[in-house]
Formats: C-alpha cells, structure tokens, sequence
C-alpha cells in the first residue's frame, strides 16, 4: 500500500532513486494510484497557495512547478477558490463603534416616545410567529458571507422563504445529509411558507421548479437553532 | 518531426482495439508521463510526455515486438528521454512570489467565471466545495474528516474527489474565459 506521504515526498522529489523507480512502475499501471498522485498534487497546490508549506517543501514544490509552466492556471485557479471561500471580516465588528455612539439618542428618543405615545390596550392573539428570509440562488452568496444561514428562534413557528427565480411555479425542499424531501409545494408570489419544525439543522436544498416541473435555480441554506 | 499517419495508426491500434479505449489509454498515458518528468522536476514537462509518446509510436511502427507493457515500454523511454534533460541548464522564468496567498490580497480577476462554474457543478459538488474550503486553521482537519464521513469515503477519497471537482472547474473556467475574450474582440472588432 502506498501511503500518501510517500506520493507526497515523489512529488517534491524527496525519495531516495530505488524508491521512485519502483514508485513509478506502479504509476504507470495503477489508475488508481496515478490519481492519488495527481490529487496529492492537487493538494500541495492548495498548501501552497495557503502558505501552508514549510520553507523547504515550498522550494521543491517550486521546482516542481517550474517543470510546467501551464500550472500557472492552476495556481491561479486556487488562488481563486481560496480567496472565494476565505472567512469575511465580522460586518458586526467593524460598525460597533459606528453605531454606539447613536446610542445614547436613540435610547432618548425611545423613552420619550414611550411617555408620549397612548398605550394600547392588550390583545390577545393566536398569531403564530413568522419569520420571513429572502434567499439567494445558487450554493454560493455574491459577496456575503458563507453560507447563507437560516436562523430558527425557539418561538418562531412559521418560516417564509423568498425565492426569486423568473418562471418559478413549485418548490421542493429536501435536507442534504438524508437526501430527504421535507417540501413540495406550490411557490406563491416568488415565496414558500412551511412549518419551522420541518427543517433540521443541516444543509438544505430548496429547488426552484417551472410549469414543466424543470429546474429553475437552487438555493441552498443551513439550518441553525437557537433557543 | 511530426509523425506519419500510419505510425500513429500502428500506435492507436497498439493502444486498443477500439477507438474510444485507444483513446483513453493513450491520455493516461500522457498524463503519467506529464506526472513523471515533472516529479523529476525536467522542464517543460508536456512537451518532453508528447516526444516520449513520439519515441515510442516510431519505435512500434518499426517493427518492435513489446515483452512488456506498453506502459512499461514507455517508461523505460520516458527514463532516457529525462536523462538527456539532465544535460540541459534548468531555467525558470516565473516569479512565485506573485502565487504565494499571504502576498496577495487582491483576487484574481476571473472571479466572474468561477461565480458561473461554481454554479454549474452539481448540488453535491458544490456543497463540499464549500465545505472543504470553508474551515480554516485547527478545525480545518477535524472538518473535512466529518465531511469525509459524511460522504461515506475516507479521507483519500475525499482528495480524489476534490481533485476531480477542481479539474471539473478548471475545465469551465477555461472555457468561460475564452468565450469572454472571443467576445471582446468582436466587439473590439464591431
């Protein structure tokens, strides 16, 4: 069995000759281990580009490199990816002291409405608690932050999702993890409305579907609880 | 020297019967050779795999009875055709630098294209793209494991599959970016 340590030090040219050559006769008649390899490779790669190497393995991956010219795009290509899924600076964190100072007036301006204001007289209702999100298409958000959450207080009963897709007609929600379908149903308005207890916490798929029952766009969340 | 017709004829036929399998065993071929000179760290790894491929079509189409492989065969080519790249000066004309992630804070441009292949990767793929990337520092590891699991593969698997995923946008990424060029110079051209 060839360990992934041992394509690891092929690949930066870390093994002794007898090594590599009884390495390289297996590669070229073993598929499987030829993508070994090639997915080893795939991952200095990624290593690389995060700067994860130490200096040693960076010099050789380097020189390995140097060998293909074209993996430029590769590297390009990772670059990419890693920079696509890096964790965005807390939005949160950046306006706190933007709206602290707004603090003090706003809490003014909230008590002297409440003097002003006529209390109401209590009601009550049977109203269930509906929370209403509006979804992206696709697994990925534009520039917000990944992925797109759906948060589910413990009071909140109803969930309404807003789907924007030209032409939707039904909806299909299904949990990722069981492959399950927890939803199908009619899209109103580009929206869905459904029990909050049908969902888990998890991944889930919401399908976008036309007339035809052809698929328009997906849109994927995660389910967070909170009590 | 470009090869003749019938030496490439005589190789594919040496390859496989059918076309379609000649085919494919022709680019794996390709691609453990483009593996091996660049494990020997040879310049120009794809140029020196295509004249190994050459060596071997000529050879085949001079008569040569195999005893091995075909596979076997090439890569004792492939060993000879390394040994004479050893004599030559070894160059690199690219600036690493510019690849290396804590230097570069600005994205690359084609994030227009990856925003579209992402997109058309299948539900499954996309979600452990995310996911594999997603994590980072110390939960890097004990995330990818789960993912792993998840997936009912172990984490070899797992690598395999991200390879493949990566090719698969690549692949489109090339494509897109090409389509967006053609398209500006036609309209540079209008």
């Amino acid at each position: 069995v060839i360990e992934r340590n041992e394509l690891r030090q092929y690949i930066l040219g870390q093994l002794t000759e007898p090594a590599r050559d009884a390495l390289e006769e297996r590669l070229f008649v073993d598929t499987e281990l030829l993508e070994q390899a090639e997915a080893c490779e795939s991952e200095l790669m990624a290593q690389y580009v995060a700067g994860a190497l130490d200096q040693a393995e960076r010099a050789q991956w380097e020189r390995y490199l140097s060998a293909h010219p074209q993996s430029t795009m590769s590297l390009e290509r990772e670059r990419a990816l890693q920079h696509r899924f890096a964790p965005k600076p807390n939005p949160a964190r950046e306006w706190s002291w933007a709206w602290a100072r707004w603090l003090v007036p706003v809490a003014a301006l909230l008590i002297l409405l409440a003097i002003l204001m006529p209390r109401p007289r209590p009601r009550v209702t049977s109203t269930p608690i509906i929370l209403a999100i509006a979804l992206q298409p696709g697994a990925l958000r534009g520039s917000a932050e990944l992925p797109q959450f759906v948060t589910l207080p413990a009071t909140v009963e109803r969930l309404r999702l807003h789907l924007p897709s030209a032409g939707g007609r039904r909806v299909r929600i299904r949990f990722v993890d069981s492959n399950a379908i927890v939803l199908e149903g009619p899209l109103r308005d580009g929206a869905v409305e459904l029990d909050a207890k049908l969902l888990q916490i998890g991944d889930h798929v919401a399908t976008v579907l036309d007339e035809g029952g052809e698929e328009q766009a997906d849109f994927i969340f995660r389910v967070h609880r909170i009590p | 020297v470009a090869l003749s017709p019938e030496v490439w004829r005589l190789f594919l036929a040496t390859l496989g019967e059918e076309p379609e399998a000649a085919g494919q065993r022709y680019e794996l071929l390709r691609r453990r050779l483009i593996l091996f000179f660049a494990a020997r760290h040879c310049q120009s790894n794809e140029d020196l795999a295509d004249i190994t491929l050459d060596r071997t079509a000529s050879r085949i189409a001079a008569g040569l009875i195999l005893d091995v492989s075909l596979e076997s065969f090439t890569l004792g080519i492939a060993r000879n055709v390394a040994r004479e790249q050893w004599k030559k000066p070894a160059h690199s004309t690219l600036d690493w630098d510019r690849f290396h992630a804590s230097k570069l804070p600005t994205p690359h441009p084609a994030s227009e294209c990856l925003e579209l292949c992402l997109r058309q990767l299948p539900t499954g793929s996309r979600i452990t793209v995310e996911r594999f990337y997603s994590e980072q520092g110390a939960t890097k590891i004990q995330a990818r494991q789960s993912l792993a699991a998840q997936l009912g593969i172990d984490a070899n698997a797992l690598r395999v599959r991200m390879h493949r995923i990566r090719q698969k946008l690549e692949k489109c990424i090339l494509e897109c970016e090409g389509c967006n060029e053609s398209q500006e110079r036609n309209h540079i051209q209008k």
